[in-house]
């Protein structure tokens, strides 16, 4: 297909847009394309009326900026035709959820206000924060990570509160996010991730870290 | 009345004004509560900072457009009293029934007489005079067009390597110009060329800055056209010919060349629907640096037809406390007059009043049985549509999805009955489309809007929202 041909000639054109109109004149990067583009136009004639505005910009003109626009603008719109929706190799299933997915009715300017709250330093508007878990709005899957990133990387009100009173009351399905997180050998901040595990999972799950813990230690 | 939680953040005009009404209840500051026999009017009384205390009221006599007033000096409407005073109607404390006051009254009357005068209104007829204005202004904006096109070739003839820093403030100085001629929106293309210039050399990347330079210079080009097409049209009065007016009710033109489109227009052309209920399943507000404003932009579907439309609220910088800042909606909006811009597909759609009520599942079916089960028809259509250098590049559409799968690099494909699938490249909220259960997504509506990357060559959907049996699951905010 002509896709190859066009991609190059992009780069060809992109790259005298880049350097200027004037640079065209007998280029002969640019000259090799317009047999072929006129070979093409036989079949269709937008394909010609490219060649004709790569001519004008080879032959350096006083006209040769405008084609250079132009140009770009026709083989854009053949580029537009050209996307690839190819999706051959997409053969793996996707493993889902049991459960129904938490979703709630929180809009822009409160996970906005979650956002920032959990990524920089609050200034007095832990109120609204908590008045969010209180009306039952903060378990929600698309602020988990929010969650758990300020947890793992910051030491604020806030993140003590995560730690101590929303994440837990989220339960299980925040497990995976905290998870992803952690590394057993870490640091300081793992302690956190490892700490607020155990209020998620409770004993059973702490002693089974535990053991893995002192698997790590031994290796 | 109907005031809900929800209805309280849609009608103020920004969250601190929430905050500070909300205050002012938990501090006791209303002395009196009232309500009107009717129902149709709560008002109050509220102390202030200073001595004086404020008259404040929230009139439901239009139920779809209901007035707030106060005797506050603040610029903000509604002020942070009448929101303070909707908070005590939501936390259901003691409005005694009371009398309307002489001044809500005589406000009431005025706005009466108002509407009478503005049904009063004869249509206007075309005289020389105006067909002459028309003719001069398009003239004018003929010899924009003119500067724009030396502007541009300017460009092309030195590179985009010469748009530096200094050279920036030259070319900005140039663009000043255009403001005046009547073609703000070819100078807003010419702002964004510019400064996609400078970011394009820093990351190295050009296939952004190629696309604007290629819809300048046919913005140019199809403005001349169009411009000179309706200079011909009124030439000809007292018999004005419409061969512009089908361009300017099909396309954006107008808009792209910067007219800003007023209410009464649209509806002279016939661009409204009346009596429609939709629901929002998109919102996002972002930052357009080169405009100096703030965009909220909101993707809605009506229910009845299951087309898709996009409201846009632009707020500058330098007004930002005073215009209201739009938000999330969740139930369903009940328009009585709906304005559409003219444009080819997801438009810009207005109304200036609404009432609402909760979404039913019987909305969400209604919805689903509009959405597109065959993929490679939705696929040309998409392609036919963005390759107009003038068109959107990111048309939405609403998809059956019968089956998702991934790759080895974990990404992400939707597939249609047939098997023909497309690729999707997940912004936002969309990581959580490989979490779902299996029947919140499978043979469930994908709201979906494309992009095309050009350098790799693959056209990518960017989900938005799934509609299921329930409810809507939003992958913006």
């Amino acid at each position: 297909m002509s896709i190859p041909i066009l991609n190059d000639l992009n780069k060809e054109l992109t790259r005298l847009c880049v350097a200027g109109s004037l640079l065209g004149k007998e280029d002969p990067r640019i000259k090799k394309y317009i047999p072929i583009l006129n070979k093409m136009g036989e079949k269709a004639t937008v394909f010609k009326a490219l060649a004709s505005k790569l001519e004008v910009i080879v032959d350096g003109d006083e006209n040769a900026s405008e084609n250079l626009a132009e140009a770009l603008t026709i083989l854009y719109s053949i580029l537009y035709t050209q996307g690839s929706t190819n999706t051959d190799d997409y053969s793996e299933q996707i493993n889902f959820s049991n459960k129904k997915t938490k979703i709630q009715k929180l809009p822009y300017s409160k996970i906005k206000l979650i956002e920032n709250l959990v990524k920089n330093k609050p200034n007095g508007e832990e109120k609204e924060f908590k008045e969010i878990y209180e009306l039952n709005l903060h378990d929600d899957i698309r602020l988990y990570d929010l969650y758990c990133d300020c947890i793992s990387e910051r030491h604020t009100p806030i993140s003590d509160y995560l730690e101590e009173i929303l994440i837990p009351s989220i339960g299980e399905d925040i497990v995976p996010y905290i998870e992803r997180r952690l590394d057993i050998k870490g640091s300081k901040k793992d302690a956190r991730l490892f700490r607020v595990l155990y209020k998620v999972k409770k004993k059973a799950y702490f002693l089974y870290r535990l053991k893995s813990l002192k698997r790590v230690l031994k290796t | 009345m109907n005031i809900t939680e929800e209805f309280i953040t849609q009608f103020a005009v920004n969250s601190s004004a929430i905050t500070n009404g909300k205050n002012l209840v938990n501090k006791n500051n209303f002395t009196s509560l009232n309500i009107s026999e009717d129902g149709s009017i709560i008002f109050g009384v509220c102390k202030g900072s200073g001595k004086s205390s404020y008259n404040c009221s929230l009139d439901f006599q239009e139920e779809s457009n209901p007035i707030p007033r106060c005797s506050c000096p603040s610029r903000q409407i509604p002020c942070k009293h009448v929101i303070g005073l909707m908070f005590c109607y939501l936390y259901k404390k003691e409005f005694t029934k009371s009398e309307l006051p002489e001044d809500i009254i005589s406000k009431r009357q005025k706005i009466e007489k108002r509407k009478e005068k503005k049904e009063d209104v004869k249509p206007k007829t075309l005289t020389k005079t105006k067909a002459n204005a028309i003719i001069k202004k398009c003239k004018l904006q003929l010899e924009g067009i003119i500067i724009g096109e030396k502007i541009l070739n300017n460009i092309m003839l030195s590179g985009i390597h010469s748009i530096d820093k200094k050279s920036e403030a030259i070319y900005k100085g140039q663009i000043n110009e255009l403001g005046n001629y009547y073609i703000s929106g070819i100078q807003e293309a010419f702002l964004e060329l510019v400064s996609s210039c400078i970011e394009a050399q820093t990351e190295q990347r050009f296939s952004i800055c190629i696309s604007k330079i290629s819809y300048t210079s046919m913005l140019l080009k199809k403005a001349k056209e169009y411009i000179q097409s309706k200079i011909s049209d009124y030439n000809g009065y007292p018999n004005v010919t419409e061969v512009s007016k089908e361009l300017m009710i099909n396309s954006s033109i107008e808009e792209q060349i910067g007219h800003a489109w007023k209410l009464s227009e649209l509806k002279e052309y016939g661009l409204y629907r009346e009596n429609i209920e939709l629901i929002q399943v998109a919102f996002n507000s972002y930052v357009d640096s080169v405009n100096f404003r703030y965009i909220d932009e909101g993707i809605w579907i009506i229910i009845s037809t299951g087309e898709i439309y996009k409201t846009y609220n632009y707020r500058p910088f330098r007004a930002k406390n005073h215009i209201k800042e739009e938000d999330s909606f969740f139930s369903v909006l009940q328009a009585n007059e709906a304005y559409i811009y003219p444009g080819e597909i997801n438009s810009r759609i207005r109304w200036e009043s609404y009432l609402h009520r909760d979404i039913d599942k019987k909305d969400l079916e209604k919805i689903k049985t509009y959405s597109n089960k065959d993929f490679s028809s939705i696929i040309k259509k998409v392609k036919s549509h963005i390759k107009s250098p003038l068109s959107n590049k990111n048309p939405i559409y609403s998809l059956k999805i019968s089956d998702i799968k991934r790759n080895k690099n974990k990404d992400l494909a939707i597939f249609d009955e047939k098997g023909v699938g497309i690729p999707l490249k997940l912004e936002q909220f969309g990581f959580i489309l490989d979490k779902l259960k299996e029947d919140e997504i499978k043979d469930q509506t994908l709201i979906c809007s494309f992009i095309q990357d050009i350098e790799k060559n693959i056209l990518y959907g960017v989900p938005i929202a799934i509609i299921n049996n329930d409810n809507v699951l939003r992958l913006y905010y």
